[in-house]
């Protein structure tokens, strides 16, 4: 595989709007453009021609009259209406992601539509031979945790289908006894906390057997403290969080080694306070939120230094008041999630601007179908409607239930339960 | 849906995607079903492979399909090296063809998702696998993906595995990391690359900085030109910040700073530098009184400030504190100040790397008034400034963090408010060790813009009496950490809740939380948990206007407790 630098379209946008571009390959001088159509329009053609002269690659590149630039490569010319597709991502989103930044525009939502949002969640679980559901198959049990998790926030639980759900988790669990994402697919660290949750939303953990899930969970720890996320042995903070959690709400932490699954997590602390996949890998949001969920639960928060994972974190507030995974990144609603829930855990959620982050959040939502999307005009999914409420949650919005910031959870129902983590300096 | 926008469509395309899909669901469901069909039968063959391959081609993160290929390569591979029990080099190139397959199949399907958790894995289960593992290859592939993004960390963590898997010298890979810095200075997966390689190449040998001190200077160097030349890049200036934070002022691990013993109350309190759990307290403290070692935090394995509970400790029973060289019998208190001041104040770094700092701090503030409205620079000149000297530059540090960097940067006003409130404690508290002997149990901090308390469990094991009137507090979380209070006045501050002190204050006797703006007793209802409480003054709060509200304050706190709502 090979770049061929000198077939190059530069696509340059000011900061005031006024977009240009340079056909490299034609040496030919800089041209303005009516509009990002336009360019897409030429960029189709582009594609075109080098197809015919059957050549592999054009690259195109997004300058922003600044020093940031973006290469967008589009190889396999071969199908056009999969290069289109491609630049369906719009130019206009490309620019965003140059900038790492998005408009909040005016016409965004600015009210919680929270039951549209419950309708959109309620008709999701209802297409069940729709293509979105069956292709999802190999993730449906976080998928219906996504979905009743956003339910119960928004106080509605009651409209899913309890029994079916229920049903649905017997059938997923294994003879391994994790469970699976669905019928016929394999147990995985993931679908079993999801399974789990579910129970004990519902209240119904007595209805499988957690001696089960708890062998399960303890056979995938290993000897350095870290864990795999099902018998293939790929290994990710994630599953460590996986495995605490589920234990924590079974009460069972005492089937694995917790010294060691502290010691694993804390080897894979960075120099910036973060946390990676594996001791080595780079800071992320995501992973971060894991680690610090984990350390929680085996109540070892003190073992971190919160300044300075808290100023990490509180940086990934971009100027639109949303929040990025990494930096140099673009704001999406489900780190609204991860970041927030992180501070939480360390006891600085106040080092965010809420009243900004708070109207990143609700422009995120469609107010034509409900639910969430990853920033505004986008598609929505419940996986960022989850996010999306829990966020809102956690920024204090009354019409929704409190959440636990490391279960990701409505609290009553771990207070039922008289499940209790370690959160440092609580309000 | 990520980078999918919105778009209208119409009637007809609607339909024509509904049997587009329809298609697809009938072809994916059918090799699915096949694939399934066949596992369970145990007819785990090429057929198999065959199958998965399309489908994990389509759909990378089917995590059921690459275990069912991982099953039938594991079958397949064994069939090989049995039929060729006999010639080694056959079956390795048998199997090495079996697994540049594996290989071809990941590459397209990193192609179609360069995120896909199934497709990296696979790759490095096959590396691990195949008798002839083409490390070189592998990095050339990572190279070509980083180059398309250059932040994809499922690339950087599989260049680690393969890095490791091939014993590349490290030294090779901070050249590597070098190149790629040089390349984009914006990029933070090559500094982070960096950070951790050159802890291991260029290790500190008194194990107090990053690295070695020359190998330090020249990294300052760097960063300086990087966030010269990107001053709004967050990359440069997060490893800037590490190369000169100060490292534990105790490298070794947390020590013991102060024990106090309760001959009366028969209790014993340890503060440590550090957190540490009950096992490593237990080695350190030992006496023949029977009782348990409690953490005095909420929910906590790991705690600074630990409290032995017993039944059994009186006038006689001996008290002995052992760590490392240490070894002394404790009657009532036994105290490390220097250690105390240590963590109040660390040392301030001499010679050439004082030097080198002192050349970064330069470079920031002269960058600072070139780019007036960037926050980054007066941010990073106020953590190096804190570095240096921080008693000299106390002023000018709480300068930048009460007033100008929250004007610059107001969305992070949170943040540089509780730096400033630790620091004022911190200082205050330095401040009471050199004005009194014995160390004060009283202490009055009032009216200083508080936020946060800084590292006043230092003082855990004297302190008993505590004023905090008058500041910006919403959190009494770190009163936890002070098991001995007795008095404690909170007035004119922003508390909400007193859910943190529902357990472990069994000292206290008195607090005062007028002026707080709070509007319902059940926010102060756990203090009743507080087995000493006997007077609480709550006037001034919302709550004492509402008649209901009073009662359910005599309900609560019934007859024990002596409730003021009103000062007069």
């Amino acid at each position: 595989m090979q770049l061929i630098d000198r077939d190059l379209l530069k696509v340059y946008q000011l900061s005031s709007g006024r977009v240009f571009f340079q056909d490299v390959d034609d040496s030919s001088k800089v041209k303005e453009a009516d509009s990002l159509t336009q360019v897409r329009d030429f960029i189709a053609d582009r594609c075109r021609a080098r197809q015919a002269r059957k050549l592999a690659r054009l690259q195109v590149q997004v300058d922003l009259a600044k020093r940031s630039a973006f290469t967008l490569l589009l190889s396999d010319l071969s199908s056009l209406s999969a290069i289109l597709s491609t630049i369906a991502m719009s130019l206009s989103a490309m620019f965003d992601f140059a900038r790492k930044d998005v408009e909040v525009g005016e016409s965004a939502p600015k009210e919680l539509l929270l039951e549209k949002h419950a309708d959109y969640i309620h008709a999701y679980e209802q297409k069940k031979d729709s293509y979105e559901y069956i292709m999802a198959e190999f993730l449906r049990m976080s998928g219906v945790y996504w979905c009743l998790t956003a339910m119960d926030l928004a106080k509605s639980l009651d409209r899913m289908n309890r029994a079916d759900i229920l049903q649905f988790i017997k059938e997923s669990q294994t003879e391994s006894g994790g469970f699976a994402a669905s019928q016929g697919h394999d147990p995985h660290l993931l679908h079993t906390l999801c399974a789990v949750q579910i129970l004990v939303m519902f209240d119904a953990v007595d209805e499988v057997s957690s001696d089960r899930i708890v062998e399960y969970v303890k056979a995938r720890q290993n000897e350095d403290g870290s864990f795999g996320g099902d018998e293939w042995n790929e290994i990710d903070t994630r599953f460590s969080l996986c495995a605490v959690a589920c234990l924590k709400l079974l009460n069972r932490l005492d089937a694995i080694d917790t010294p060691k699954a502290t010691a694993y997590v804390l080897s894979c602390q960075n120099f910036d306070g973060g946390f990676g996949t594996r001791p080595g890998s780079e800071s992320h949001s995501g992973q971060i939120y894991c680690c610090l969920g984990t350390l929680a639960i085996l109540g070892e928060l003190h073992r971190i230094d919160a300044d300075r994972v808290g100023w990490w974190l509180c940086e990934r507030q971009c100027a639109s008041g949303g929040l990025n995974g990494r930096p140099e990144k673009l704001p999406d609603v489900c780190y609204s999630w991860w970041v927030l829930a992180s501070l939480t855990i360390i006891g600085r959620l106040h080092w965010v601007d809420k009243v900004s982050l708070k109207r990143f959040i609700l422009a995120c939502q469609d107010d034509e179908t409900g639910g969430f999307a990853d920033r505004p005009g986008d598609m929505p999914d419940p996986f960022h409607t989850v996010f999306g409420l829990a966020g809102l949650s956690l920024l204090g919005d009354e019409r929704l239930k409190p959440v636990n910031p490391v279960l990701c959870m409505p609290e009553d129902r771990l207070a039922s339960a008289s499940i209790r983590v370690q959160l440092l300096n609580p309000r | 849906m990520h980078f999918v926008k919105k778009e209208p469509t119409t009637e007809e395309q609607k339909e024509q995607k509904r049997k587009e899909r329809e298609k697809k669901l009938k072809i994916f469901s059918a090799a699915r079903d096949r694939l399934f069909d066949k596992r369970q039968k145990g007819e785990l063959d090429e057929e198999v492979l065959a199958i998965s391959g399309q489908l994990l081609q389509k759909n990378p993160d089917v995590y059921t399909f690459w275990n069912i290929r991982r099953q039938a390569l594991i079958l397949i591979s064994q069939k090989i090296a049995a039929e060729n029990s006999d010639d080694e080099a056959k079956r390795d190139e048998r199997l090495a063809a079996l697994y540049k397959e594996e290989m071809i199949l990941t590459e397209a399907c990193i192609q179609e998702n360069p995120k896909s958790y199934g497709a990296w894995f696979q790759r490095g289960w096959v590396l691990e696998r195949t008798p002839k593992p083409d490390y070189q290859f592998e990095l050339k592939l990572c190279n070509l993906a980083l180059r398309l993004d250059e932040r994809n960390f499922h690339c950087w963590d599989h260049r680690r595995i393969v890095c490791r898997l091939a014993n590349i010298p490290l030294e090779d890979e901070l050249k590597f990391s070098d190149e790629k810095v040089n390349d984009n200075f914006s990029n933070y997966s090559a500094w982070h690359y960096r950070s951790s390689l050159l802890a291991r190449t260029h290790p500190d040998p008194d194990g107090r900085l990053p690295m070695d001190e020359s190998t330090l200077a020249k990294e300052l160097g760097l960063a300086t030109n990087a966030f010269y030349t990107d001053p709004e890049d967050q990359s440069a200036w997060f490893y800037t910040s590490w190369l000169f934070d100060d490292q534990h002022a105790f490298a070794e691990g947390p020590v013991p700073v102060w024990v106090t013993v309760d001959r009366k109350k028969s209790t014993i309190l340890l503060v440590m530098s550090g957190a540490v759990e009950a096992k490593t307290v237990g080695d350190m403290i030992a006496t023949d009184a029977d009782g348990e070692w409690i953490p005095a935090d909420s929910q906590a394995q790991s705690s600074q400030v630990w409290l032995f509970k017993s039944s059994s400790l009186g006038p006689a029973t001996k008290v002995t504190l052992s760590y490392k060289a240490l070894d002394v019998q404790v009657e009532d208190e036994w105290t490390d100040l220097d250690a105390i001041r240590a963590l109040l104040a660390p040392a301030n770094p001499e010679g050439s790397l004082k030097t080198a700092l002192e050349k970064m701090l330069a470079s920031c503030q002269e960058l600072a008034t070139v780019e007036p409205h960037n926050k980054w620079p007066t941010f990073i000149a106020t953590l190096c400034m804190r570095r240096l000297d921080a008693q000299a530059n106390h002023d000018q540090i709480l300068s930048n963090l009460e007033k100008k960097l929250p004007e610059l940067d107001p969305k992070r006003a949170g943040m540089y408010a509780d730096l400033a409130s630790d620091i004022r404690v911190d200082r205050f508290l330095l401040d009471a060790l050199a004005e009194y002997s014995p160390v004060p149990d009283t202490l009055r901090m009032v009216r200083m813009e508080l936020t946060s308390l800084g590292q006043l469990h230092l003082f855990a094991g004297r302190l008993t009496q505590l004023d905090l009137s008058e500041n910006r507090l919403k959190s009494v979380a770190a009163l936890r950490r002070l098991p001995l209070l007795e008095y404690v006045t909170l007035n004119s501050n922003e508390i909400s809740s007193l859910e943190c002190l529902s357990d472990g204050m069994d000292n206290l006797e008195f607090v005062s939380i007028a002026s707080n703006g709070l509007t319902s007793v059940q926010q102060i209802a756990d203090l009743k948990k507080a087995k000493k409480l006997g007077r609480l003054v709550v006037c001034e709060n919302p709550f004492c206007d509402d008649k209901e509200q009073l009662e359910e304050l005599r309900r609560v706190f019934g007859d024990s407790v002596r409730v003021i709502p009103f000062w007069l």
